[in-house]
């Protein structure tokens, strides 16, 4: 996680303008890691149902554990109405469902221990300071909006915004509302 | 042909209070430790039996499950390496990609091979994709860890001029020096089981011995096949002491008695494949373009029910297969001892020959009173006549 941060870093690096990142569930966690790194070129941030983080005892899971979870459970918790965005595997093309896996296949590789967080990133979060915005899908159950407002808190500069009728992946079951809120944030609250 | 005797000393007084999964998340209330002990007694008795049969012993292990209560394949084997004084000793084996400390395992196979005065034979296995969660290491990159920690494992066991250092991708040590050095020179023989043709390859390139484990009359020839070709390119001849197969057998005096017996072991396949889908196929585990396939076809569980098949092709549910079933898919050999040698013996011309038939003589439900009878008779009836096989 941290070979991807610095990869971002080195890309900003190279930038005129300084940039919005806006990262979602994984993409967020590597958001925070870039941020708290250096936010040289970094305008504003949007964290959208990130992860990343512990804030919980070692006995209480913050982040639902997707691996083990029965896979009708996984998409009830992921969407708030998977059968309007999960797609039909078996129609898929080859080279699709080969994306599908290797995407999950990193995804496993970064987050699978310690799962989906990591425990040094919570004491360097003061140091994201730009203007964030936290957004989350009100009925996200990976990981629920209280962990988001837990986030947001323990950020610099941000806010927190719930998007109504989503799971973890508003973006994709509610993508003008999202693109909305990101537009209006962008407005007014980039650092330039 | 050696013959080597495996059990995954299951705990079945639970299966009947369980459902839609024997392992992962099964709760160890189920488990009653007076009983337990009961059973570790019952199937070390069975073990130490065959040092009188000339049986050879082999133990695996599998975690967090109702199907085989052997948590740590060598702590029977440190126990057998003491209580028997002839037959060889196969852990198949030591899951190295999921511990977290290589040195330790150089340690306890080096101590077993020692107190058994140089009987152990060494088995690495990758393990089957539901020991990812219990052991909670990374799937994405099992195959690496694995490797190195082969590696590694190795030269601890035949570095004998003091520590070594060794800083690798995932294990990192500055004083390698184990103690005891293994009793056997260079080291054990190394084995690991393989389920296809890739993976025997790969075996077969670092001349280890491979076991094959419910692969049946289908799938086994390729995979020997794909040994032997690597084994060749690499310059080393590969007899037939390089290959092993996995049966359960089930030997009676009359044929009925036989069937009756590997009905009773053939609970070890039935409940084998009972897991929570959802660790069926851990992220990585398998190849992307596997994964792809498994994803399409609706999910690791509907591949792993289309692995058994009859001599002809056709797929055999193994959670209600049949003894006829199983025979004809050469995954069981049982009847007679008559029976049971002319099975094996057109497997045996099937596949090509093979030097180690790794024989479950206790799985599941049988009685000790009838896998004593079982191992009994195999020793006496059946094992004579493989003396001129492999």
């Amino acid at each position: 996680m941290h070979d991807i941060a610095y990869l971002y870093l080195d890309w900003l690096d190279r930038q005129h303008e300084r940039a919005v990142i806006v990262g979602s569930s994984i993409g967020g966690w590597i958001a925070l890691e870039i941020c708290v790194r250096s936010v040289e070129h970094v305008g504003a941030l949007v964290l959208i149902d990130s992860l990343g983080v512990k804030f919980g005892g070692r006995e209480e899971r913050d982040i639902a554990d997707i691996y083990a979870l029965p896979e009708d459970e996984l998409r009830r918790r992921t969407f708030f109405d998977p059968a309007r965005v999960v797609p039909d595997y078996s129609s898929l093309g080859d080279d699709e469902l080969t994306a599908i896996a290797r995407d999950r296949e990193a995804t496993a590789l970064y987050g699978w221990r310690p799962y989906m967080h990591d425990p040094g990133l919570r004491q360097w979060l003061h140091r994201v300071r730009v203007p964030t915005l936290v957004l989350w899908g009100e009925d996200d159950g990976i990981v629920p909006p209280e962990y988001g407002q837990r986030l947001c808190a323990a950020l610099p500069s941000a806010k927190f915004e719930r998007i109504a009728e989503a799971g973890h992946y508003p973006q994709v079951e509610h993508p003008d509302a999202v693109a909305d809120a990101i537009e209006r944030f962008a407005a007014t609250g980039v650092t330039r | 042909m050696k013959v080597w005797h495996f059990s995954e000393m299951a705990y079945h007084p639970a299966w009947p209070d369980l459902a839609d999964s024997y392992r992962v998340i099964v709760p160890n209330r189920f488990y009653d430790p007076k009983i337990g002990a009961d059973l570790y007694h019952r199937y070390l008795d069975e073990w130490a039996l065959c040092d009188e049969l000339g049986i050879n012993i082999m133990t695996n292990e599998h975690h967090a499950t109702a199907t085989c209560s052997d948590s740590v394949c060598t702590i029977p084997m440190a126990i057998l390496a003491r209580e028997t004084k002839t037959v060889r000793l196969l852990a198949l084996g030591m899951p190295i990609g999921n511990r977290n400390d290589p040195v330790r395992v150089a340690e306890e196979y080096s101590m077993i091979d020692v107190i058994s005065r140089g009987r152990l034979e060494m088995g690495f296995v990758k393990g089957v994709p539901f020991e990812i969660s219990p052991a909670n290491t990374n799937p994405a990159d099992l195959s690496e860890r694995f490797w190195e920690a082969y590696d590694l494992i190795l030269k601890a066991l035949t570095s004998h001029d003091g520590p070594f250092n060794w800083e690798g991708t995932h294990f990192q040590y500055r004083s390698v020096n184990v103690w005891p050095r293994p009793y056997q020179t260079p080291h054990p023989p190394v084995w690991t089981p393989v389920g296809s043709a890739a993976s025997a390859t790969e075996a077969a390139s670092r001349g280890m011995v491979i076991g094959v484990l419910n692969t049946g009359w289908a799938r086994t020839p390729a995979i020997f096949e794909a040994y032997r070709k690597k084994a060749r390119e690499r310059g080393r001849e590969p007899t037939p002491d390089r290959l092993a197969y996995m049966a359960l057998v089930g030997v009676g005096h009359t044929r009925e008695e036989g069937h009756r017996r590997a009905d009773q072991i053939l609970g070890y396949s039935r409940t084998s494949g009972i897991v929570a889908p959802q660790f069926a196929n851990p992220p990585g585990y398998v190849a992307p373009n596997a994964a792809a396939q498994m994803l399409k076809g609706g999910g690791a569980m509907a591949a792993r029910a289309t692995r058994v098949q009859t001599k002809d092709g056709h797929p055999i549910n193994p959670r209600t297969m049949s003894v006829d079933e199983a025979i004809d898919a050469g995954l069981s050999f049982a009847g007679t001892p008559d029976d049971v040698y002319d099975q094996l013996k057109a497997f045996y011309d099937h596949v090509g020959s093979f030097g180690h038939l790794l024989m479950m003589g206790q799985g599941g439900l049988i009685s000790h009173a009838d896998t004593v009878d079982n191992l009994t008779l195999f020793s006496k009836e059946v094992l004579p006549r493989l003396a001129g096989l492999g």
